[in-house]
């Protein structure tokens, strides 16, 4: 057997082709990208089929499709992801499935690069499909190639709740075997079964039902539940945190039972064994106190006199992620100990998020604030471009393809000042263009301006419907953006470089004047996707005046020292600030 | 030190090749057969934010290394290592490059930041690494030069270290990789 260090995330690929994947579909999302890039690389090597799809639902409705065709998919998303795809989800566990269906959920506690942090074993209880959550990263590809065969045995897609520090650790992982993929398989008609029309949901809705009892039962057998005997006090760990609570544990010699949970619903036999004869148990579980419920329904019989602690009574924290420190925290206000003191983080200036040297966005930002005004409204969305928060040209952000219906709606009653939404390439196709056909079929007075660096870039730089190349890297088509938004119904489309401040604030002063729905198309590639330049500009410090009007691009490249603007070797040769400075200061060198 | 365990934290700047050294330190303990976890923790996808990688040599457990803890810490920035020798333990080892990276409208000194880390421990090399890497062939194999200074504390044979190289770098830069470890090596005699 063969043993490799994997991020998680890749871990999670190798498991799924170890579970005898045919059809992948994702659309990328911190933490959960890696996964699909890994898949679509396994994807060349062992054939099957992987697609950047261009939104999450599509995503899933692709994945039951290749179910439905008899072969396994899996669908791959970020927590937020699962949102949108939920429409489809929901009702796919009515019908069920044919070949297995696997949705790997990464949640992202603590929202490092997310916009909240709910939790999908709420999801999977409310679709009532099993779901799995692994507390390591061989565990996490154990369970991936594991999920393929509980869904085709209960019938239901069949969640793996994965979390950041899963899927972006890294471990030493042994893999498994990898099965010939020979199924021979074909649609098969089945009206009653796959076509929801209300007569045929209520009786779904009734085998639904029926199968969680099946669910139950195989969760007892499963082999992910593990149970270490110990005292009258005990550990419940779900996820992650059983990792830090057995190294907090052994480090302190407590002797405690531990309850590692890794499937919902919870194995009711081994829970209600584990409590029985306990007087106090503490959970520890990342998101919402999922477990914890079920506990206190548990002990209501098996043990009625049980004291829980976890977050409901706010003995731990309800938000974010735990750690070895605050497990270990946790431990000694349980056992009254007095804590050991922890080293604190000096404070130091930080290193804020910030757009790259040379991103088209800074000058996009640029020219929208010198077109509009920074008083103008601008509501936002998700991507790189999220950053514009620090120059004022991003007034709100919700979830993705929301800025334009957010800006549409704001229009209907803000008259004084114009609005225009801000939207990325990538968001646009996945979920920007119904809001785009809305706002126009519905004659808002807006302007949507599309910042277009040619990929992906937040999640890592993948393809999609307009950058000409599909996830395999071949050769696709490339949607014309001015053609479709002008098929939308947008009164005018105006293409901008972003680097050519002067020349596009000139261009968008008719724009500015017009009525409906106008769009302008910022047309620049990601710098690091696009070619490197030679070039770097230099501040001519005789002529700087040291006025900080190249300052306000915020550039990274760009420091004040000793009264004047310098210019740093992060240079990527952009020129944005040669053409904002007006005293000629800044002019173009060679890389040294 | 615990030749069985060792925690290592690497800290610097986003494209200083943070990620690349954490790898090559896994792939050196699979060689040697031994557990080994880590945790790379990068915000959102942009250059120049702070990037910290734990490796935990010998590990079975979670993948972040303990407040307090870290054997090692390995930072190719000083401000960066500053802000993470919360992580070292009392008397642990750090390798500091003193070379900054500006912060957009912040003035920090060397001096100040080494102060901190001085406060920690006492076993510290540091140095400008960064002229090193370039007198080696290039400022992009910084983080193999300083992975060869910190060597003689980590608990990895160095032909571990140069299969890993050799396995997570590209063919063409392998011998100047190689020869910067050499390099590194030479500066924690």
């Amino acid at each position: 057997m063969e043993k490799k260090y994997l991020l998680g995330n890749e871990a999670i690929a190798y498991g799924l082709l170890e579970g005898g994947i045919e059809g992948a579909f994702a659309y990328p999302g911190t933490p959960s990208s890696e996964i699909t890039e890994k898949l679509i690389t396994l994807s060349r090597e062992y054939d099957f089929y992987a697609e950047w799809s261009i939104n999450e639902k599509v995503a899933y409705e692709n994945a039951y499709g290749v179910s439905l065709a008899g072969k396994r998919a899996a669908v791959i998303m970020k927590h937020v992801g699962l949102n949108v795809a939920s429409d489809a989800f929901m009702t796919s566990a009515y019908t069920g499935i044919v070949g297995g269906l696997v949705i790997i959920v990464a949640d992202d506690p603590f929202a490092h690069s997310s916009q909240n942090e709910q939790d999908s074993r709420r999801y999977a209880l409310f679709a009532k499909v099993p779901c799995f959550e692994p507390s390591s990263i061989q565990e996490a590809k154990d369970m991936a190639a594991f999920a393929f065969a509980f869904s085709e045995k209960t019938g239901l897609p069949v969640i793996i709740r994965s979390v950041t520090r899963i899927s972006h650790g890294k471990s030493d992982v042994i893999l498994g075997e990898i099965p010939a993929r020979n199924r021979v398989s074909s649609f098969e008609k089945n009206p009653a079964k796959l076509v929801m029309i209300p007569a045929n949901a209520r009786i779904a809705l009734r085998e639904l039902n029926k199968k969680q009892e099946t669910i139950r039962r195989e969760m007892e057998e499963i082999p992910f539940n593990i149970k270490e005997e110990g005292g009258k006090t005990g550990i419940i760990a779900a996820g992650i945190s059983y990792l830090y609570v057995k190294e907090a544990v052994e480090k302190k010699r407590l002797p405690f039972a531990v309850l590692k949970v890794s499937s919902y619903p919870l194995p009711g036999v081994q829970t209600s064994s584990f409590i029985k004869n306990m007087e106090k148990v503490l959970i520890f579980e990342e998101g919402d106190p999922v477990v914890e419920e079920f506990i206190h329904v548990a002990a209501k019989e098996a043990n009625p006199s049980l004291k829980i602690l976890g977050k409901m009574d706010n003995f731990l924290q309800k938000e974010g992620e735990f750690s070895i420190e605050k497990v270990e925290e946790a431990l000694d206000r349980l056992t009254g100990e007095t804590p050991e003191r922890k080293p604190e983080a000096a404070d130091l200036p930080a290193r804020a998020p910030l757009l790259c040297p040379g991103c088209s966005h800074l000058g996009s930002f640029h020219i929208l604030k010198k077109v509009f005004g920074k008083n103008a409204v601008f509501p936002g969305d998700i991507g790189c471009y999220t950053l514009g928060i620090q120059l004022g040209t991003i007034d709100t952000c919700l979830c993705m393809g929301a800025g334009i219906n957010v800006g549409s709606g704001i229009s209907r009653f803000e008259k004084e000042r114009p609005v225009v939404s801000v939207i990325g390439d990538s968001t646009f196709f996945h979920s920007g263009i119904p809001g785009l056909i809305n706002a126009c079929y519905n004659r808002a007075n807006l302007v949507i301006a599309i910042l277009d660096n040619r990929t992906t870039a937040m999640t890592g730089h993948q393809p999609h419907p307009g950058t000409g190349t599909t996830a395999a890297g071949e050769k696709t088509l490339d949607i014309d953006m001015e053609k479709l938004a002008y098929a939308c119904g947008a009164s005018e489309v105006v293409t901008i470089d972003p680097y050519k401040i002067k020349e596009s604030v000139e261009k968008l002063k008719k724009l500015r004047e017009g009525k409906g729905v106008r769009v302008i198309i910022s047309r620049r590639e990601c710098v690091f996707v696009g070619k490197n330049t030679a070039v770097k500009f230099f501040v001519d410090a005789e002529k700087c005046t040291g006025c900080k009007l190249c300052m306000q691009i915020k550039c990274p490249a760009i420091t004040f020292e000793d009264g004047k603007a310098k210019i740093t070797s992060q240079c990527s040769g952009c020129g944005i600030c040669a053409e904002v400075c007006t005293f000629d200061a800044i002019g173009k060198g060679e890389k040294e | 030190m615990n030749p069985e365990k060792c925690d290592v934290i690497l800290a610097g700047v986003g494209g200083q090749g943070i990620l690349l050294s954490s790898d090559i330190l896994g792939r050196a303990c699979i060689c040697e057969n031994r557990p080994v976890k880590g945790a790379e923790v990068h915000g959102m996808a942009q250059r120049g934010g702070s990037v910290e990688a734990h490796i935990r040599i010998g590990c079975l457990y979670g993948p972040k290394i303990p407040a307090g803890k870290a054997d090692i810490l390995i930072a190719m920035e000083p401000l960066e290592g500053a802000r993470f020798s919360f992580y070292l333990k009392e008397n642990g080892f750090a390798v500091i490059n003193t070379a900054r990276i500006p912060l957009l409208g912040r003035i920090y000194k060397t001096e100040e930041m080494l102060g901190i880390i001085k406060k920690k421990t006492p076993n510290i090399i540091c140095g400008d690494f960064t002229v090193e890497a370039v007198r080696a062939g290039s400022a992009k194999v910084l983080n193999i030069l300083m992975l060869g200074a910190a060597f003689k504390q980590l608990p990895l044979r160095k032909e571990s270290l140069a299969a890993a190289i050799r396995e997570n770098v590209k063919e063409a830069f392998v011998e100047m990789n190689l020869a910067a470890f050499d390099k590194g090596l030479t500066m924690n005699a």
